[in-house]
């Protein structure tokens, strides 16, 4: 089959899959990973020239937006606490994995270190529809949460970009241009959006990804990953996206259309149905191994600075998906871990995407729902808890 | 009485058997729409996104709904909230008190239903109140 061909079977399964999630109400990359398992497992279709280059790309789209929808003035008002708490999520399991990777499994070390990072990470989007749909993105531990999940990803993104760099001269290019980009962007993206954007030509969406290709360039010649600096350099435009819901809407249809569906599907198709079942006993370790560092790490700090509701922050801190998938698929495009270990990894990751949250909300949400210290903090108004609207019988609309 | 409305076909009987309900008993109604977040999400965008669009649809579900169904001489309130529908039930009956709920015995979804039971059953477990499911 050619390459149209096969992206004509690409989207026969995404359109399913997107079906799917609205009659589940779960996520539609988990579905897309599943439906990759099956087209891969049912009917041989691979990875084809496309799909990867547009899975590579969807990955640094994905972390640009991670950052991007960081809330920095949330860290600064509670920086102390959701550093401790970040750091401890993410050095936590990152040591405890390698740790047994390395010494029990025989990984090689830098396999190791891909799957000590992709099980360190948390998911700020896991986390963020639980506290959006108790209410709890108000109170003082939903905010924790969020702000430790910010500083996990930071530091997931930092490990992956320097753990495994080999300089060479463009690595110093792409440093500077980095650090140039992360600077200047801030100060002339708004004055640039506002003369030539909102339109129907997507002048935004074509800079951002002019930058982000640039950065993925620059990254693959200095033998790096541009995952750090295109985390940082959504973080440093955060209030851009923050003032303009627009723009906001537009980067998630044209990612979720047609981008981020090629890595989640990707990455199902790499992964073999065969190798996964003869490895369950190592994933179910894996993730117990995520999970119990998780709360050994975190629960602690959790007791200390939000006492009430501690046990299900940390269980939050504790989930995994975009992150830990983008680390993984990392690993395996350089080489550095074979398509079982992947596979093996994005099971555990996915499991710590479900099981933690599946018992956070089970056993520990209802605690929470009473009166807990609330603080000052405005929510975007696409996600305000609730309307109400009162109509009588003779009158209509809301 | 609290009814639970999702523009399914079971939801409208639910919603005119509830009128009625309200009209010979003189109690006030309020009917909730609620907006499902996309579970394990991959980005804030998915979740905030999700529920933009689910907040629209549900606003303009309820509106057009109103207009189908006879609503004079019933005190009528409409709320549209946010998650998943047995918890939002279960806590609104313990906020406000409610004396009945009444819903169809059958949603849109029978993906989720066929692993995890219907809404109708799992709202029916958890208030406690009574709760008048309509076929």
């Amino acid at each position: 089959m050619n390459d149209l061909s096969l992206l004509l079977v690409t989207f026969a399964f995404l359109v399913p899959a997107s079906m799917l999630s609205v009659e589940a109400a779960l996520s539609v990359s988990i579905f897309e990973i599943v439906l990759g398992v099956i087209a891969r497992s049912v009917f041989g279709i691979q990875p084809f020239p496309f799909l990867k280059l547009t899975a590579a790309f969807a990955g640094i789209a994905l972390t640009f937006l991670a950052g991007a929808e960081v809330d920095t003035r949330l860290i600064r008002t509670r920086f102390k606490e959701s550093f401790l708490i970040g750091v401890a999520s993410f050095l936590a399991p990152f040591l405890a994995v390698l740790a047994y990777c390395y010494g029990s499994l025989n990984w090689t070390w830098e396999a190791s270190e891909i799957g000590a990072i992709a099980l360190a990470t948390t998911s700020l989007a896991v986390v963020y529809a639980v506290l959006v749909e108790t209410g709890l993105t108000r109170h003082v531990v939903g905010k924790l949460t969020m702000a430790g999940c910010f500083v996990t990803d930071f530091f997931v993104s930092l490990a992956l970009s320097t753990l495994f760099v080999r300089p060479n001269t463009w690595t110093l290019v792409f440093l500077v241009v980095s650090v140039v980009l992360i600077v200047v962007a801030p100060r002339i993206l708004p004055r640039l959006f506002q003369r030539y954007g909102n339109r129907v030509i997507e002048f935004e969406a074509k800079v951002l990804f002019l930058l982000l290709l640039l950065l993925m360039v620059l990254g693959e010649l200095g033998n790096s990953h541009a995952m750090l600096p295109a985390f940082v350099l959504g973080l440093v435009l955060a209030p851009l996206f923050e003032r303009n819901q627009n723009l906001q809407r537009r980067m998630r249809t044209i990612c979720f259309g047609f981008v981020t569906p090629f890595f989640f599907f990707g990455s199902g198709l790499r992964i073999s149905l065969e190798a996964l079942a003869a490895s369950s006993g190592l994933i179910l370790t894996l993730f117990v191994i995520k999970v119990v560092t998780k709360i050994a790490g975190v629960y602690p700090l959790a007791r200390r600075f939000a006492s009430r509701g501690a046990m299900f922050l940390t269980l939050l801190m504790s989930t995994g998906l975009t992150m830990g998938t983008l680390t993984a698929t990392h690993g395996l495009d350089k080489g550095i871990i074979t398509e079982t270990q992947f596979g093996v990894l994005l099971a555990a990751v996915i499991a710590s995407a479900i099981v933690p949250t599946v018992v956070a909300q089970r056993w520990f949400q209802e605690e929470l729902e009473l009166t807990m210290p609330t603080e000052p903090y405005s929510i975007p108004a696409a996600v305000a808890p609730d309307t109400r609207g009162v109509i009588r019988p003779q009158e209509g609309g809301d | 009485m609290l009814v639970a409305f999702d523009g399914s076909d079971n939801a409208f009987r639910a919603l005119a058997h509830a009128l009625d309900l309200g009209r010979l008993a003189g109690a006030p109604l309020t009917i909730v729409a609620i907006a499902e977040i996309p579970n394990y999400a991959d980005s804030r965008l998915e979740v905030n996104g999700g529920l933009e669009n689910e907040r629209h649809h549900m606003h303009k579900l309820v509106k057009d709904a109103l207009k189908r169904v006879k609503t004079e001489g019933v005190n009528i309130s409409t709320e549209v909230r946010i998650g998943h529908p047995s918890n939002v039930i279960r806590k609104m009956v313990a906020d406000d008190h409610f004396d009945l709920v009444v819903l169809g015995d059958k949603g849109h979804s029978t993906l989720v239903s066929l692993f995890l039971g219907t809404t109708a059953y799992n709202i029916s477990r958890k208030v406690p109140c009574s709760v008048l499911l309509v076929k």
